[in-house]
């Protein structure tokens, strides 16, 4: 599982997520990703279009970012996930906590960007 | 399609990762649906860490068993182990009709894993913890 940073200067963080996130995959990405996201106060859109499996342990780690940024009154937006992981976001409730859009104007909206 | 898979990993993350390849093998030789090979693959995930990280009390070695059965499109997915005698379909969902702040960050695991299978099921039968899904 990789991270890419694209952007956080534009006045919200933007990064990408790709690969499997399983157990190895957050160990590799998470202290990374957590910084990156957590560490500016501005709300952050998660690219995961390359994610192909995401379990409770990658959940987690979103969940907590986004808790993170919520207590400072930013928000998390998922943006793009393919099919079977959008099916495993929302069964896991994900869908009432923080935006999951598939529309990148969209996601900006949801910011306020 | 029809096939049928055993193998023993170790009680460590390390071995379950390489069992999950073994999986990922597994569906593409019977030609699993994406979905249903996604939700075999998130089954494991979630019950193979749940029985690595709580299931054992001391620091020995132990080995786990896993059997996956596909026949008339009907998945059975089992792990047995020497582990402590407990029931993960009884553990308690979190509340998902909670704001952000007051999400639970525990127990999301064993609630995907039960909401994505068709049944489920846990037996104790000599000293082993036999847990079973229908996918």
């Amino acid at each position: 599982m990789a991270l890419k940073i694209i952007q956080t200067d534009a006045g919200y963080t933007h990064v990408a997520l790709s690969g499997r996130m399983d157990i190895d995959g957050v160990k590799a990405v998470e202290l990374e990703f957590t910084s990156v996201v957590c560490s500016k106060p501005q709300s952050a859109i998660v690219d995961i279009t390359e994610v192909s499996f995401i379990a409770s342990l990658g959940m987690r780690m979103l969940l907590s970012a986004a808790k993170n940024l919520r207590a400072k009154n930013f928000k998390v937006v998922l943006y793009n996930p393919q099919p079977v992981v959008q099916e495993a976001l929302e069964t896991a409730g994900f869908s009432t906590v923080m935006p999951i859009v598939s529309d990148f104007a969209k996601a900006l909206e949801e910011i306020g960007a | 399609m029809s096939g049928h898979l055993e193998f023993t990993a170790a009680n460590t993350f390390d071995s379950a990762a390489e069992g999950a390849r073994q999986l990922e093998k597994f569906a593409a030789d019977c030609s699993l649906p994406p979905r249903k090979a996604y939700q075999l693959d998130l089954i494991y995930e979630e019950l193979i860490t749940n029985v690595v990280k709580y299931s054992y009390t001391d620091t020995a070695a132990h080995q786990i068993q896993v059997i996956l059965d596909d026949r008339d499109d009907v998945l059975t997915f089992t792990i047995i182990h020497d582990g402590t005698d407990f029931n993960p379909w009884e553990q308690a969902d979190p509340d998902l009709n909670v704001p952000l702040e007051e999400r639970q960050e525990g127990g999301i695991g064993i609630m995907l894993a039960r909401k994505f299978a068709q049944s489920v099921d846990y037996r104790r039968t000599e000293g082993k913890s036999i847990i079973t899904v229908v996918i």
